[in-house]
């Protein structure tokens, strides 16, 4: 299991950009479920998917814990973010990683990927799950009609109700992060 | 020492050289990505700039070694084609070098890809843009699963007079939502009618089958492709006011889009052009075991008259999972026409021979599809794999085969051989 580390990014919150830098640290409360997914304004997999995160964001937020996407573009600002959020109904809050900081954190390769932080007793954020947000595309260019899985939507009811995940990564499958140089 | 001499040098030659966006990249992407990747494209990103390419260089590497992309499911065991895409495996290595290199952007001028120039239609055809259908932003079941993400337009022409098509042009204001629209010519208002059962909607819900004739029987467009041109010397007879039915597959893109239509006719027709028909070749009905992977359905068609075969469009559903059609002469000589071993519906555009195939009377059309319905096929729709039993009078796995009779004068007789046999497998076919 890896911990979340203290990052310094820039944010900016669904409605009003802030256009401001702040520092953001997740926190949580034990028992509280976070989920971060990796996208980018122009991955047309992971946007395919964009009406299911904003479901999850919403689960998520019910049960007290919130869910972070995160543009991992070098090229994106907040106009872009802003506007994205806007064209597909986002509200959750959007970070731009501009360094990699988070991705590298994470180790994350593709867009859409999800992490699902579950806070223990003492507050320790923990990854339970890491990976496909669904099986809506097998592989770029497979895409089914509808997911039929739904990876990070069991992950989260699962840490919510702090049950044991079966499977804690599935290799996700989307728009490959490119390194930086 | 002289051949020490002689090795360095042939080692400083063979040294490859480091490509750069420029000199080498730009050009790649110039030849294989347009004009999908630019604006108004199907493309979901512009791949037009340095900034562009170069951050989405890995992920362009690894579609093209997939062969995801350019977007072209044709194999190359059949007859050569216009039009076909593909990126060599010494381009993906110049690119894969270029990375490897840190992407350097070369010296000159500064390079931006550009777009091409303006063509005038002979008639125009589309629907009110005032009210557009609205895309859902994520697939949605309709009243049956067979028309998912699916809907019919009509696009009159008004044309006054009868027209010499040769080719069709296909433009939408959502280009990454609409992934593959099929076209028939509608001269008897029977889309019309369809049309106007929900005049409130623009549209309607069923397929672009108009009568026996199949969608996509007067060609059919998909990702890469938004023109449909047939071969020098061969026209569409298109009677007056004729309507465009346009059966168009959307895939959802994740937000609400607005889709209009509109198609461009041209009429290039040279003297002696020949007028071009459509031979279907069909399975009407397929019934398939859940996980069943490997059922093969056949037809065999005896050509009563001689014909230059010009392109094919094929047609089948997700749980169809490769296909081909080959000729067979009176010596028992084979030819393979068209085959996909890894089919997708999505990528099922029509396809024209550089030189048109003559099939002689008495010869055999064969094709054959295969099915997967089991969960290994990623795009089966039937998720769990269940048991299928599919009907439809114009097919449920086809080969529209583009052909004009050697002998002008047998053109009726074609077309009414083609229409009787329609008829008799929808008589055999219960």
């Amino acid at each position: 299991m890896k911990h979340l580390w203290c990052i310094c990014v820039f944010f900016l919150t669904s409605c009003a950009t802030k256009g401001i830098l702040e520092t953001h640290i997740l926190q949580g409360e034990p028992g509280e479920v976070d989920v971060i997914v990796f996208s980018s304004t122009d991955c047309p997999i992971a946007n395919a998917m964009a009406p299911e995160i904003e479901r999850i964001h919403i689960s998520v937020q019910n049960a007290g814990g919130d869910l972070f996407l995160v543009h991992v573009w070098a090229g994106r600002t907040n106009i872009d973010a802003q506007k994205h959020a806007d064209d597909y109904g986002l509200t959750m809050e959007v970070i731009i990683d501009t360094e990699h900081e988070l991705v590298d954190s994470f180790n994350a390769t593709v867009t859409p990927e999800a992490v699902v932080v579950l806070y223990d007793e003492d507050g320790t954020p923990k990854v339970i799950y890491q990976g496909l947000v669904n099986n809506l595309f097998d592989s770029p260019g497979n895409r089914r009609d509808e997911a039929t899985q739904h990876y990070v939507r069991d992950a989260v009811a699962a840490g919510i109700k702090n049950e044991a995940i079966s499977t804690s990564y599935r290799a996700p499958t989307g728009c490959i992060i490119e390194q930086k140089q | 020492m002289i051949e020490i001499l002689l090795a360095t040098v042939f080692a400083q030659q063979e040294e490859p050289r480091v490509p750069t966006w420029k000199q080498d990249v730009h050009e790649i992407i110039l030849s294989n990505c347009m004009p999908c990747h630019s604006s108004g494209g199907a493309g979901a990103f512009h791949l037009l700039r340095y900034e562009d390419v170069a951050g989405r260089a890995s992920f362009i590497v690894e579609l093209t070694r997939n062969g995801v992309m350019p977007p072209w499911k044709v194999d190359d065991s059949g007859l050569p084609v216009h039009h076909k895409r593909g990126i060599s495996k010494e381009e993906i290595e110049t690119i894969q070098r270029w990375i490897d290199a840190g992407k350097p952007e070369g010296d000159g001028a500064e390079i931006a890809i550009c777009g091409g120039g303006l063509v005038i239609p002979d008639a125009t055809g589309h629907t009110n843009p005032d009210t557009p259908w609205i895309i859902p932003a994520e697939s949605a079941a309709r009243w049956h699963k067979g028309i998912r993400d699916k809907r019919t337009f009509v696009l009159p022409i008004n044309n006054p007079n009868p027209m010499k098509v040769t080719s069709l042009k296909f433009s939408t204001t959502a280009p990454r939502a609409v992934q593959m629209v099929c076209f028939v010519f509608d001269h008897q208002g029977r889309a019309r009618m369809f049309d106007g059962w929900d005049p409130d909607e623009p549209g309607y819900e069923m397929m672009g089958d108009i009568g026996w004739v199949p969608s996509g029987a007067h060609g059919k467009i998909g990702p890469g492709s938004g023109v449909v041109s047939l071969p020098h010397g061969f026209h569409w007879e298109v009677p007056p006011n004729i309507d465009v039915v346009a059966e168009t597959h959307f895939r959802p893109t994740g937000k609400i889009e607005q889709l209009s239509l509109s198609v461009d006719l041209f009429e290039d027709a040279i003297e002696g052009s020949r007028a071009v028909q459509e031979i279907v070749s069909m399975i009407r009905r397929i019934v398939i075991e859940a996980d069943d992977d490997a059922f093969v359905a056949t037809e065999h068609l005896d050509i009563p008259i001689a014909v230059d075969v010009i392109g094919i469009t094929p047609r089948a559903g997700a749980e169809c999972s490769g296909m081909n059609i080959s000729s067979t002469n009176s010596e028992g000589t084979k030819q393979l026409l068209l085959s996909y071993s890894d089919w997708d519906p999505h990528y099922g555009e029509t396809v024209f021979f550089t030189k048109p195939f003559r099939v002689m009377k008495g010869d055999t059309i064969t094709s054959a599809w295969n099915f997967n319905n089991s969960d290994s096929n990623p795009r089966n729709p039937f998720v769990p794999a269940q048991f299928i039993d599919l009907a439809r009078k114009t097919g449920v796995a086809n080969f529209v085969l583009h052909v004009a009779p050697v002998q002008v004068e047998q053109a009726s007789d074609l077309y009414e051989w083609n229409l009787s046999m329609l008829r008799k497998r929808q008589r055999a076919v219960q």
